[in-house]
C-alpha cells in the first residue's frame, strides 16, 4: 500500500481529512476493489487501535450523568398517556411552570425527563433512593401516569414491576394542612390499602419527589390527609388516586 | 509538551533504531515486550468486544438494563476521551450524554463485521467531540498531549480490574514507545481535531513531516496494541 493512500486511511480514522483530501477519498473508493479493500483494511484497524488508547485517557464521568442518561432512554419507550393536566390549570399556575406544564401535556416521556431533572437537581440525596429512581427509570417496564389535583398541582407517579418501586412527584401541590401530613398508600385489588410512607409539611417543595417500594401487584397508588405520623388505614378520602396498568 | 520532556533519552534512542514496525517493540524499561503479555491483553480485549457487542445488540431492542451495562463499562472511556478533546467537563459531559443517545437510538446500526463495539462507540463519541470542539473553539490554539503516567494516575477513578489494567499498561507502554515527536502529531490530530495541514502549521514544519510522524506512530501504536 501506497503511503499516500495509508496517510489517507490515516486522516479518515481521525476524522480530519480536509477537503482536497476528502476527494481523493472520495477518488479512491470509487477506484479498483484492491486500493479500496487496502483503505478500509487500514481504516478499520487505525479506529480500534484509536478505541483502544481510550483505556490511557479514561475519567469516570460525574454519577448523575448516568441516571440523566437513563431517564432519557426511559422516556424513549412507550408509557402509558397522562392524564390531560394543562386544562384544569389556572393561568397562574401555567406562568410559574411553564416547563413543567408543556412536559406533561406533551406525552408521559416528558415526565420521566422532567423527574430526572428534578431528582438530579435538589432532591433525593439519600443513596437508597437514588438507586431506587435509577432502578425504576432504567427498568424496561417502566410506565409513568400522572393526575391533576383539586386544588392545583398534578402528581405522577413512575412505577416499574420489575423494579418492585415507584418513583412519586408532587408538583405544585398545597402543602398538607397545619397538624397533617400526606399518606401513600398502594391498593392490590380489593384488599386493604398498604402505607407506603408519609410525606410532612417540611418535605414539600415546589416539586416534591419521593421513593416507594414495594410496589407489587397493587392496582392503585393512593395519597390521603392523615394525622401526623400516618394512619394504619385511611381515615380520609383520597385526593390522589392513580391506577396502575 | 510535558509528554515530551518526560521521554527519556534511552527511549529515543531505542525508536530511532528501531527496525520493523510491524513486530512488537521492545520495552526500553523492563527488556520485555512492548505489552509484557500481549496475548492476554488481545484476548481479553476480544472478549470484551463480544460482550459489548451483546449490550449493544440488546440495547438495540430497547433492552435499557443491557444499555445500562454497556454505559457503565464503556462511559469512562467516551467521557474521558472527549474530556481531553474538549477540555472542558460541561462540554464532555454533555457531548457524551449526546453519544449515548445516538447509540440508544442507533445501536442497530451497528456490524460487527465491519469493527469491534469499542471502535463504533468510540469513533461515534470522537466524531461528535471533534464537531463540538470546532464549534466551541474555532479560533483557538490549543495544545494538547499525552498525558504522562504521573498525571494519568492522579485523576483515574476507573475501578482497576485486572484485565483493564492489563490493558491500560500496555497502551501506556505503546504510548511510550512513540518518539516525541511522534506523540505529538497523532495527539493534534486526534484529540486536537487538526488536520495535517493544521498539524504542520502548529508545530511549524513541513506537511509531509507530519505525515510521516503520524503514519509512524499510528503504524508502530497498532503493532505494538497487537490490533489485527
Amino acid at each position: 500500500m501506497h503511503d499516500s493512500d495509508i496517510d489517507l486511511a490515516h486522516a479518515f480514522a481521525l476524522g480530519n481529512l480536509d477537503e482536497s483530501e476528502q476527494q481523493e477519498v472520495d477518488a479512491l473508493l470509487a477506484g479498483s476493489d484492491d486500493r479500496r479493500t487496502e483503505f478500509d483494511a487500514t481504516v478499520r484497524q487505525t479506529l480500534e487501535t484509536l478505541a483502544v488508547l481510550s483505556s490511557a485517557t479514561s475519567v469516570q464521568p460525574p454519577a448523575e450523568l448516568r441516571a440523566r442518561l437513563l431517564a432519557d432512554i426511559a422516556a424513549e419507550k412507550p408509557v402509558q398517556e397522562p392524564t390531560s393536566l394543562a386544562k384544569h390549570r389556572s393561568h397562574a399556575d401555567r406562568s410559574r411552570s411553564d416547563r413543567w406544564r408543556l412536559a406533561v401535556g406533551a406525552s408521559a416521556a416528558a415526565v420521566l425527563v422532567l423527574i430526572a431533572g428534578v431528582f438530579i437537581g435538589q432532591q433525593l440525596r439519600d443513596t437508597e433512593q437514588v438507586s431506587t429512581v435509577d432502578a425504576v427509570l432504567a427498568a424496561t417496564d417502566a410506565r409513568a401516569a400522572t393526575t391533576p389535583l383539586e386544588s392545583g398541582g398534578s402528581a405522577t407517579v413512575v412505577y416499574s414491576r420489575h423494579a418492585d418501586a415507584a418513583v412519586v412527584v408532587l408538583n405544585d401541590a398545597q402543602k398538607p394542612p397545619d397538624d397533617k401530613v400526606f399518606q401513600m398508600w398502594l391498593i392490590a385489588g380489593t384488599t386493604n390499602p398498604v402505607s407506603a410512607g408519609v410525606i410532612d409539611q417540611d418535605q414539600m417543595a415546589t416539586t416534591t419527589t419521593t421513593t416507594v417500594g414495594d410496589v407489587g401487584n397493587a392496582t392503585t397508588f393512593a395519597v390521603t390527609v392523615e394525622p401526623p405520623g400516618g394512619s394504619p388505614q385511611p381515615t380520609t378520602t383520597p385526593f390522589v388516586a392513580i391506577p396502575l396498568a | 509538551m510535558i509528554a515530551m520532556v518526560a521521554m527519556s533519552e534511552i527511549e529515543r534512542t531505542y525508536v530511532n533504531e528501531s527496525g520493523s514496525f510491524d513486530d512488537p517493540p521492545v520495552d526500553p524499561a523492563t527488556g520485555s515486550v512492548c505489552a509484557t503479555d500481549l496475548g492476554r491483553v488481545v484476548s481479553a480485549r476480544q472478549a470484551e468486544g463480544a460482550e459489548l457487542a451483546d449490550l449493544l445488540s440488546r440495547a438495540a431492542q430497547a433492552d435499557s438494563a443491557a444499555f445500562a451495562e454497556l454505559y457503565d463499562r464503556t462511559s469512562a472511556r467516551i467521557y474521558g476521551m472527549t474530556l481531553r478533546v474538549l477540555r472542558d467537563p460541561g462540554f464532555a459531559e454533555e457531548t457524551t450524554q449526546e453519544v449515548f443517545l445516538q447509540v440508544w437510538r442507533t445501536a442497530s446500526s451497528f456490524d460487527s463485521a465491519k469493527g469491534s463495539a469499542l471502535s463504533w462507540l468510540m469513533t461515534l463519541a470522537h466524531r461528535r467531540a471533534v464537531d463540538r470542539v470546532r464549534t466551541e473553539q474555532s479560533n483557538t490554539n490549543r495544545e494538547v498531549v499525552f498525558e504522562t503516567r504521573n498525571q494519568l494516575g492522579e485523576f483515574d477513578q476507573v475501578s482497576e480490574e485486572v484485565l483493564e489494567r492489563f490493558e491500560k499498561r500496555a497502551v501506556r507502554e505503546c504510548l511510550d514507545t512513540l518518539t516525541a515527536m511522534q506523540h505529538e502529531s497523532v495527539a493534534l490530530a486526534y484529540y486536537g481535531g487538526h488536520t495535517y495541514r493544521e498539524v504542520a502549521e502548529h508545530l511549524d514544519v513541513a506537511v509531509p513531516t507530519v505525515k510521516s510522524r503520524i503514519r509512524d506512530g499510528l503504524i508502530r501504536l497498532r503493532g505494538c496494541l497487537g490490533v489485527a
